[in-house]
């Protein structure tokens, strides 16, 4: 009888922590799917308007936090580079602070990311432990299964998100680099330079210069500029898969007639 | 004076005890299945809400930057639909992808740019109930409305089409 307990006892124990972690994680995970998006969107807004209400603070940056939501403010500090001849480089740093609460571990997200064996023995009685005993196993064998199988769905989706996590890196990545080869581009442009003098650029057949942008995700941020107005114009600005595409064979389709 | 019970009380008082565990095993198991079946409930809908923000506000956001380009940008009205319509050339033929929201799915419908819009062709991406665009100073905001009626929001920052005709 005691083992038998003892068994319940442990296997809810185990169950219920089996569901907690499936909950914490899958918490974590939805929350920091909203996080990656609100730090988007902001860097996003940046980039459409870097100098805001131009208010900087003592070190010439300009500090100010998003609230997104009730528990998601996202925190910007954008500093600029006027070392180029032309324009201005931002450098947009995005800072999550989650609370501690709800289940969810506090943290920074950045972007820049038995059996009873005496129960046996009593066979005279109808309503026997052993029934009883098979039933509830049985019942903790499902729930444990059920928790489990919770617990995996819920760490796949905190895989797809960490997946999230690193393309959004990738591209903002890439995005930065190209930046930079832009201000060159406006740089040379300025001295008198060709712009195909720079490393990765070429010129187009009518007139345009062209570069692509690796990044780790396989994709890759193709560029296309014109320079007629003595600065760099972009005509085309595509975050674009370099994989291969391989066709399907269509050898079993029926093919009509 | 003895303490021992009779033996057929003993027996009553025995089969009231294992009733008794077996309504406490039986209460238990509810309880556990009741806390499990919440807790399921729970999790999958935290997952579905991360889906609309993550897989699907990703996808589209991919979508606009993958069609990041002079002219090629535009928010369309088909009928009653507001339709963000994403052009590319492919062979010197032009292709449109036009993405817009049925009330119920979002669909992405690909065709000719001389081919007429047929939404009714569209392509399933995802489940919300509205799906909404602007695009001002070279801002396209998205804001997804789920089956919930919750709003998740994206924004990207058009390089080139802002320039352009979008």
């Amino acid at each position: 009888m005691t083992i038998v307990i003892l068994f319940l006892a442990l296997s809810t124990s185990v169950v219920i922590r089996l569901i907690a972690a499936a909950n914490v994680t899958a918490r974590e995970s939805a929350y920091e799917s909203r996080a990656i998006l609100a730090m988007e969107r902001v860097a996003e807004q940046v980039k459409a308007d870097p100098v805001g209400d131009n208010t900087c603070n003592a070190c010439g940056a300009r500090v100010f936090s998003t609230e997104i939501a009730d528990d998601l403010t996202v925190d910007c500090v954008v500093t600029s580079d006027d070392s180029p001849l032309q324009g201005t480089l931002y450098d947009i740093e995005l800072t999550v602070m989650s609370p501690g609460g709800q289940g969810i571990r506090a943290g920074r997200r950045a972007l820049s990311a038995g059996c009873g064996g005496n129960a046996m023995k009593q066979q005279s009685n109808s309503m026997g432990v052993g029934t009883s005993s098979i039933l509830l196993i049985l019942v903790v064998v499902s729930l444990t299964m059920f928790a489990s199988l919770a617990l995996i769905q819920a760490r796949s989706d905190a895989a797809l998100t960490q997946k999230t996590a690193v393309s959004t890196r990738a591209y903002y990545d890439a995005d930065t680099r190209a930046q930079a080869m832009l201000i060159s581009l406006d740089d040379a442009l300025k001295q008198g330079s060709a712009p195909d003098g720079i490393e990765g650029v070429t010129k187009q057949a009518d007139g345009s210069y062209a570069f692509a942008v690796d990044s780790d995700d396989g994709h890759a941020l193709n560029v296309v500029v014109s320079v007629a107005s003595g600065r760099c114009e972009i005509l085309s600005y595509r975050y674009e898969n370099t994989q291969d595409w391989t066709e399907q064979s269509t050898g079993s389709l029926w093919q009509g007639g | 004076m003895s303490a021992r019970f009779p033996a057929d009380k003993r027996t009553d008082l025995r089969g009231a005890f294992l009733f008794a565990l077996l309504a406490a095993f039986a209460l238990l198991s509810l309880l556990v299945v009741i806390i499990g079946a919440r807790s399921y409930q729970g999790i999958n809908s935290t997952a579905e809400q991360a889906f609309l923000s993550r897989t699907g506000m990703s996808y589209l956001v991919g979508k606009v930057r993958g069609a990041d380009a002079t002219g090629q940008i535009e928010i369309r009205k088909e009928g009653e639909l507001t339709v963000l319509t994403l052009g590319q050339e492919l062979e010197g033929e032009k292709y449109l992808t036009y993405i817009y929201c049925d009330g119920a799915q979002v669909r992405e419908y690909f065709a000719q740019a001389d081919v007429a819009f047929s939404p009714d062709y569209g392509e399933k991406i995802f489940d919300a109930s509205r799906l909404t665009f602007s695009l001002e100073g070279g801002l396209l905001q998205i804001s997804i409305v789920d089956a919930s009626g919750k709003t998740h929001a994206g924004a990207v920052y058009l390089h080139a089409a802002k320039e352009g005709g979008a």
